[in-house]
């Protein structure tokens, strides 16, 4: 469990970093919804990349400030939702 | 009923409506008194920081019920307000607030800190907190602004150079109130979401709009789709107007819509870009009860057109025909007006065409024009040349082609290649650069720079964090692709439709 959340973690890092340059120091507790640096479209693209890349349906409705919080907190939903 | 409105504050008097919010915050809210004391008390503090008629109120706030005050205050004070898209970095803050002349800027604590590059630009400039505005009893000197005066300058980017102020008479603004509610049916009944930045002269439509007919207008900053669903379902909103993005967020972005029938949603309308035609499906198919009204428009002329909801099926991907008072037309390149199915630049007379560019008289000259067909002494009015090329049909709907020149599109925001590339530049990286929009699902356009790194070579993540510093989220890039050298043309500047084309196959 603890190795899939890593390879997770390692994957939304990623795309976080190639997507959001204004992220810098990004760490596992960053906040995305506060700030300037992921705006609304961003978040879009943020849950269009969750689905494709982990399959995690948008239907499945569980898409929660709660869940996009972070960067660890993504990673913690993709594990429990997704298939990589 | 009293007088028609001719000044934009003079739609704070509209008839009682008791009790009944004008605008709501969040947990806040004001009513028409209460909205029409505050922009008093904001009009009060303006004159007391020096403001004299005429001068520019530069209003740096979130969407807010202050900021709505300060606009009213601003008319209320004879002054201009200038409104600043709080999205913004240092730097451009200070180019508005420097280009407008601005005698005072009126921000909150939170966004003071935007402030910085303009304070330093400007060490005579004078802050006012929203907190710090307390309640006037004393009388404001009476309003001697006439209809014709400007009201306000609203910042929007061009092709090239940094964002211009496009000036706006109280009689524009006015009149845009007008035919707007007039083609939407807008009433006393209705409930309007806003979500769109009132330094955006189609967001600052619904808070004029909705004050002149005593509607309710709530305000919404928001980060998720799910967002808007919730806010549309809890205050029974009527009414949402949206850029292309704000439709993709809602139909691929917020899982909540599937699952809510939002019966009171009366209509939405689009602007700020084209919806495209799968987005367009879904979100009729999510909101089976609301009309959609397609719209066009450029903040120069304000809106041109509108698609009534009636003819969406029989002509998807048409922008529709002129608004009320408006007379809008395709002139070929040799100045004719273009016949059905030739292609044309859209020409836009009536009421809203704006008063041109603050400062700006040559630029102005090349966009406000004397009609083409009826000269000045026969009548003929200044028109707006939108820039935009059209096609008409037989029956004067008007149908999108392009962009004359080199503008982006994306997010509902009109980018300057130019302004994005000097900031590109600037990191000191690249010998060359060309900032192109690429098209893109969700954004319309997405920014994508294509350069030429200098003999040191470069790592474009780390150089995009920094130009991420520099600019607003939808103005940085999402790529630089680096490459050998730039296309040129046969006069050597940089071949920009080449470019583009390789790029959008």
């Amino acid at each position: 469990m603890i190795d899939d959340t890593t390879k997770s973690y390692a994957i939304i890092e990623a795309y976080l970093r190639q997507r959001f340059p204004a992220l810098n120091n990004l760490k596992p507790e960053t906040e995305l919804l506060a700030g300037g640096a992921v705006d609304s479209l961003g978040m879009l693209d943020l849950m269009m990349f969750l689905g494709e890349r982990f399959g995690i349906a948008l239907e499945d409705g569980d898409f929660t400030p709660e869940n996009l919080a972070t960067p660890e907190r993504l990673a913690a939903f993709v594990d429990q939702r997704g298939t990589s | 009923m009293s007088a028609e409105p001719l000044l934009v504050h003079h739609l704070l008097d509209g008839p009682d409506a008791g009790d009944k919010p004008a605008v709501i915050d969040g947990e806040r809210s004001l009513g028409f008194e209460g909205l029409r004391r505050r922009a008093r008390d904001h009009a009060a503090a303006f004159r007391r920081a020096g403001v004299l008629p005429g001068d520019r109120v530069a209003i740096l706030l979130p969407k807010c019920l202050e900021e709505c005050c300060a606009i009213f205050g601003s008319s209320l004070a004879d002054a201009v307000f200038v409104p600043i898209n709080p999205l913004l970095k240092p730097i451009q803050v200070a180019h508005i607030v420097a280009d407008a002349e601005a005698r005072i800027v009126v921000t909150n604590r939170a966004l003071a800190p935007l402030l910085a590059d303009a304070r330093a630009e400007l060490p005579d400039l004078t802050v006012v907190l929203v907190e710090e505005i307390g309640e006037t009893d004393g009388a404001l000197p009476r309003p001697t602004a006439i209809g014709e005066d400007l009201a306000a300058i609203l910042y929007t980017s061009g092709s090239t150079g940094r964002p211009k102020g496009v000036m706006l008479s109280h009689r524009n603004l006015v009149a845009g109130c007008r035919i707007v509610r007039t083609y939407l049916g807008i009433t006393a009944a209705d409930r309007i979401l806003s979500v769109l930045p009132f330094s955006f002269d189609y967001g600052l439509n619904q808070l004029l709009t909705a004050v002149e007919q005593r509607a309710t207008l709530v305000l919404l900053t928001f980060r998720l789709g799910d967002d808007i669903v919730r806010a549309i379902d809890r205050h029974g909103i009527t009414g949402l107007a949206g850029v292309p993005t704000v439709w993709a967020i809602l139909t691929r972005g917020a899982p909540l819509l599937a699952r809510t029938r939002l019966t009171t949603l009366r209509y939405v309308t689009n602007s700020g870009g084209a919806v495209p035609t799968e987005t367009l499906r879904r979100l009729r198919e999510l909101l089976p009860d609301t009309r959609v009204f397609l719209m066009y428009g450029l903040t120069e002329a304000f809106r041109s057109t509108f698609l009534p909801p009636e003819e969406l099926d029989r002509r998807p991907n048409s922008i529709g025909r002129a608004i009320p008072e408006t007379e809008v037309f395709a002139v070929t390149a040799d100045g004719r007006r273009a016949a059905p199915g030739e292609p044309g630049i859209l020409v836009h007379r009536g009421p809203t065409v704006s008063l041109g560019y603050w400062r700006r008289p040559e630029d102005t000259a090349r966009v406000l024009r004397p009609d083409p067909r009826t000269p000045a002494e026969r009548g003929g009015a200044i028109v707006c040349y939108s820039g935009d090329m059209v096609v008409e049909d037989e029956e004067g709907f008007l149908t999108f082609v392009g962009r004359a020149d080199a503008m982006i599109k994306s997010s509902g925001y009109r980018i300057s290649p130019t302004e994005v590339e000097e900031v590109v530049m600037a990191t000191g990286a690249f010998r060359q650069v060309a900032v192109i929009g690429v098209p893109d699902a969700t954004a319309g356009q997405r920014v994508h720079a294509v350069a030429v790194a200098s003999a040191e070579g470069c790592s474009p993540p780390a150089i995009l964090a920094a130009i991420a510093d520099k600019l607003p989220a939808y103005m940085v890039p999402r790529e630089i692709e680096l490459v050998a050298m730039l296309p040129t043309t046969p006069n050597g500047k940089v071949d920009y439709p080449h470019l583009l084309r390789e790029r959008s196959a």
